[in-house]
């Protein structure tokens, strides 16, 4: 069995490595990196969900080493500003799972039939999530060992430290088992092999092999990196505005700002735009014009992820809108469950059939996360293309999912596709956040006697958790 | 509540006087006038030592502090119950019945996934001392008290001293304006319409109320006697009905739980107070004469309890038909007595005074009210019976008559029917306990506990398969999860 990678340097690194340790002596990897194009590649998210942490257990490389290595950050929560008009939360997160959350859950539920028999609307949904009180304290999600319960989390990686980590790691310990070939002799090698994983950046999109996935009406965008102040950090953030949404990701040294935007506002209207909004937002007050660069914002994924002996992943395979940032993570999750399917299966034709039938079910998750982002964002003048609030949900599994929200006061897993990349508890942060259902009465519950006992609960637990950047993880892993 | 503003509770045991306290914080401001007649001929019996977590909730609304009763009461903390020797089936010789707490509530589900595969034959080892926190706390003589960046509730009950407790509650309520009289009653005169009038006592005194409380004991002077409310007896059901208690020496160590060992004929009580350690025998008089009793307690206590008096005891097992008739509420053993073993008395004194206190306020003298006050009171009476009734039913020993009678021909009532069914099907008994609406007298931890930690289980088969595996590396993870969350408490 011969197998080819090729493709951009970080995708062909993460899934070297992955094939390379999984997979047994017999297979042949041979892996072809290409010229990286940056400039063709959509967005350039930097966010990794949990499954990037799936990714280093199955390498055997602990966090610690990754983060010394890579400068990464943990990345437990997203925080999402003014997609509502609510006066006493305008801005809500949809942090990652904390176990703790368990114990809060019976309350959210109350809340929420409260909320429907009352009318009145939500206590703010963020306090009942202990990630976005650990985000907002900018604390680690990994606990002493006195501290016994478990986060979800994933990273925010400088993909350049990514790709040369992982290249250093694959030398280190594949070198022997994998063949590296230049790309001009790839012709040859390509034709050689039983199956290819290409995940090249695309050139061509206009094909019948792509579906367009672009839900807002929001088709340009334009994005820089700004310094961060010292010592500083927030969670990833999404801005609604005007006319389209700011997006921001940490990271170690700099952050990544970008603005999509509909075709109301100009080039030179949405960079002064983002100017303003980096120095009232986001400290940055020496963000230049020239500093600035248009992108080219497209959302497009491939009908068919397997073609006959190519695997289409990452940048080939296509890309999702930007909001939430799921694009690696669907990346990880495509290769974690290529590799799956291929172990198990002596039937390529048939892995296949069953490899696109199950990304597809993947992908449609994440599109409907991000159309009832878009649909029930109660905006004025909102420049998004969807209005779940009037309209019906417009796919069969988002309109399971939100009679499901509405009979039982909220999502459960079981509500879900196995495949999913977004957990019940994101769902629920979302539909409470946007208060989808609930009631209009508007009221400042923040001195409620359930709030404060939660929020006391939750930052005595926080006092558990280490301060970004001074976790000693090496002291617990062990 | 007009012209109803003179209540007479008669019976000053620790009943009489948890009505007085409660009665008192919660009327007296509005007017009412709270009298206590006790006699000083009639020793309180002082049902049991132990309490479950409930009884926290009165000095909380009592606004008594730890600080203030525990050291008078030589009280000292109880995280659940041991049972010893209820069954020889190994491995399943002794469990721990915790009270809950938060940090048990992440693994339960887990706990009842286990619980439900060996139910229904898979090869695995599943106790309930293994997953729960609580259990392991007390197994180290800890307490469920962290430290203050752990800050997870547990519920936890006492062990104290009730004759002294009583001692505590009577001043107390004293302070909250109770009036208190001391008489022996010897006549209680009645309306013509049956409601009470006045009780007479031995001093010559007649002594008016509007509304009478019965804490006069197994003797049921007023609910019984007077208003002829009809006993509906447990003897069909639970065995016991008698009890011997001896004391013994305190041991070096104080451990936070109560021990229920099963002996010959029925089980034995180990409670520790500061000063000493609570000890006694309840068994069933049909099988057992009471000095044999005494001498197997004895036997068991050894030199500790060599120079301690003896006191025998009889119970009347089962309750009132209806417990507030009339002008008339009964509360503790006057309105009935399931025996100790889960040290419920007190709980149910608790519930029926504060039911009562509710029903009252909402409905008055409305019989609606009432019989709603009754049936929910009746309701936890049946369903804590039924609950004790498992723990015999599901004995295996065949060393004396008693153990064989207790799993013979005893009236089961349909609901523990069921919920046994229910466990013998493996099928889900949370949901049988939902249809039932029974949780709040016994929570699905309890109904768990008990019948995985008696080890009523079917025959499992032979083969090792993935699941026990899994299960395997499951309890594992838990055992590293309890340990973690240990380091959080002081010896």
């Amino acid at each position: 069995m011969h197998i080819t990678l090729i493709g951009n340097k970080v995708e062909n690194s993460i899934a070297s490595c992955l094939l390379a340790s999984q997979l047994e002596e017999e297979v042949d990897i041979t892996l072809i990196n290409c010229a990286q194009k940056t400039h063709h590649r959509t967005i350039c998210s930097e966010a990794f969900g949990p499954l990037i942490r799936r990714f280093l257990n199955a390498m055997g490389i602990s966090e610690s080493k990754f983060i010394s290595k890579t400068g990464a950050l943990p990345h437990i929560s997203s925080l999402y500003v003014n997609w509502t008009k609510s006066k006493f939360h305008p801005s809500f997160a949809i942090p990652f799972p904390h176990q703790l959350d368990e114990l809060k859950h019976t309350e959210l539920l109350s809340e929420i039939d409260r909320t429907k028999k009352q009318g009145q609307s939500l206590p703010h949904p963020d306090s009942f999530y202990f990630n976005q009180v650990l985000a907002g304290q900018s604390r680690e999600p990994y606990s002493q060992y006195s501290f016994p319960f478990d986060s979800d989390y994933g990273f925010y990686v400088e993909l350049n430290k990514l790709s040369d980590f992982l290249g250093n790691y694959l030398a280190a310990n594949y070198g022997k088992k994998l063949n590296v070939v230049e790309e001009q002799d790839a012709k040859t090698c390509l034709e050689n092999s039983d199956l290819i994983i290409d995940t090249r950046t695309l050139e061509q999109f206009d094909s019948d092999e792509f579906s367009n996935t672009l839900l807002s009406q929001c088709k340009r965008a334009i994005e820089t990196d700004i310094e961060n102040c010292e010592g500083s950090y927030s969670p990833m953030q999404y801005h609604a505005i005007e006319h389209g949404w700011i997006y921001q990701i940490s990271g170690q040294n700099h952050s990544k700002l970008g603005l999509v935007f509909n075709d109301d506002l100009s080039v030179e209207s949405a960079k002064s735009l983002l100017i303003n909004y980096a120095d009232r937002y986001f400290g940055c007050n020496n963000l230049g014009v020239d500093s600035i660069h248009s992108i080219d914002y497209r959302s497009l994924v491939r009908k068919k992820i397997w073609q006959g002996k190519t695997l289409y992943l990452g940048p080939a395979m296509g890309k999702l809108e930007h909001l939430g940032s799921f694009n690696h993570d669907i990346f990880l999750s495509s290769l974690i469950n290529f590799l799956a399917l291929f172990k198990q299966s002596t039937d390529l034709n048939q892995a296949a059939q069953l490899y696109n039938q199950h990304m597809a079910e993947t992908i449609n998750s994440v599109i409907d996360f991000q159309l009832a982002m878009f649909g029930f964002a109660n905006r004025i003048g909102k420049p998004f293309a969807f209005d779940l609030s009037t309209r019906k949900a417009p796919t069969p599994s988002l309109a399971h999912l939100l009679s499901q929200w509405q009979k039982n006061g909220c999502v459960v897993a079981s509500d879900l596709v196995k495949s999913t990349l977004v957990s019940a508890e994101q769902w629920n942060a979302l539909l409470c956040g946007l208060n989808v259902f609930g009631g209009k009465k508007e009221s400042d519950q923040s001195n409620d006697e359930a709030v404060k006992a939660r929020a006391k609960f939750y930052e005595t637990c926080a006092l558990n958790f280490p301060q970004i950047g001074e976790c000693q993880r090496d002291k617990n892993e062990e | 509540m007009k012209n109803k503003r003179n209540i007479l509770i008669v019976g000053g045991g620790t009943a009489g006087w948890m009505a007085a306290n409660l009665f008192a914080k919660q009327w007296v401001k509005k007017g009412f006038t709270i009298t206590l007649l006790e006699s000083e001929e009639i020793a309180p019996i002082g049902v049991g030592e132990g309490s479950t977590p409930y009884i926290k909730q009165l000095f909380d609304r009592l606004e008594i502090s730890e600080d203030e009763w525990m050291p008078k009461c030589n009280a000292t903390y109880k995280n659940g119950i041991e049972f010893t020797n209820w069954t020889n089936k190994p491995g399943y010789e002794s469990y721990f019945h915790p009270f809950a707490m938060d940090l048990d509530s992440f693994h339960f589900n887990t706990f009842k996934e286990h619980i439900m595969f060996r139910r229904r034959g898979t090869n695995i080892n599943v106790h309930p001392d293994d997953y729960f926190v609580m259990s392991q706390l007390t197994s180290q003589n800890r307490l469920p008290f962290a430290g203050p960046n752990f800050p997870f509730k547990a519920h936890y009950a006492y062990h104290f001293d009730s004759a002294l407790l009583g001692k505590f509650l009577k001043e107390n309520a004293v302070k909250l304006g109770v009036k208190h009289i001391q008489g022996k009653v010897t006549q209680v005169e009645v309306h013509l319409n049956y409601d009470i009038a006045a009780v007479h006592t031995q001093k010559g005194q007649r002594i008016e109320a509007d509304f009478f409380v019965d804490c006069t004991g197994f003797r049921a002077l007023l609910i019984d006697k007077t208003l002829k409310v009809p006993f509906l007896s447990y003897q069909d059901s639970l065995l016991n009905d008698a009890a011997v208690a001896i004391p013994s020496e305190k041991k070096l160590t104080l451990s936070p739980k109560t021990i229920s060992d099963a002996l010959s004929n029925g089980w034995r009580w180990e409670i520790p107070l500061t000063n000493r350690i609570g000890n006694g025998y309840v068994y069933s008089s049909q099988h057992l004469q009471s000095d044999a009793a005494e001498t197997e307690l004895r036997r068991v206590l050894g030199e500790g309890a060599d120079n301690m008096e003896a006191r025998h005891l009889k119970m009347r097992v089962g309750r009132s038909e209806k417990h507030w008739e009339k002008n008339c509420l009964a509360v503790g053993l006057s309105q009935g007595f399931i025996e100790p073993l889960e040290a419920t008395a007190l709980q149910i004194v608790q519930v029926t005074i504060e039911q009562f206190i509710e029903q009252y306020e909402r409905g008055k003298y409305q019989a609606s009210y009432r019989d709603f006050f009754n049936d929910g009171v009746n309701a936890a009476f049946d369903h804590i019976r039924d609950y004790i009734m498992v723990h015999y039913l599901a004995n295996n020993r065949n060393d004396s008559q008693y153990w064989k009678d207790c799993r013979g021909d005893l009236k089961i009532s349909d609901s523990l029917r069921q919920i046994l069914e229910v466990w013998s099907a493996g099928e889900n008994l949370d949901f049988e306990l939902e249809r039932q609406a029974i949780s709040k007298y016994y929570p699905s931890l309890s109904w768990h506990v008990i019948l995985s930690g008696m080890g009523v289980f079917p025959r499992s088969s032979d083969q090792v398969s993935q699941i026990s595996k899994q299960i395997e590396v499951q309890k594992n993870n838990i055992q590293k999860y309890i340990h973690r969350c240990l380091v959080n408490y002081q010896d």
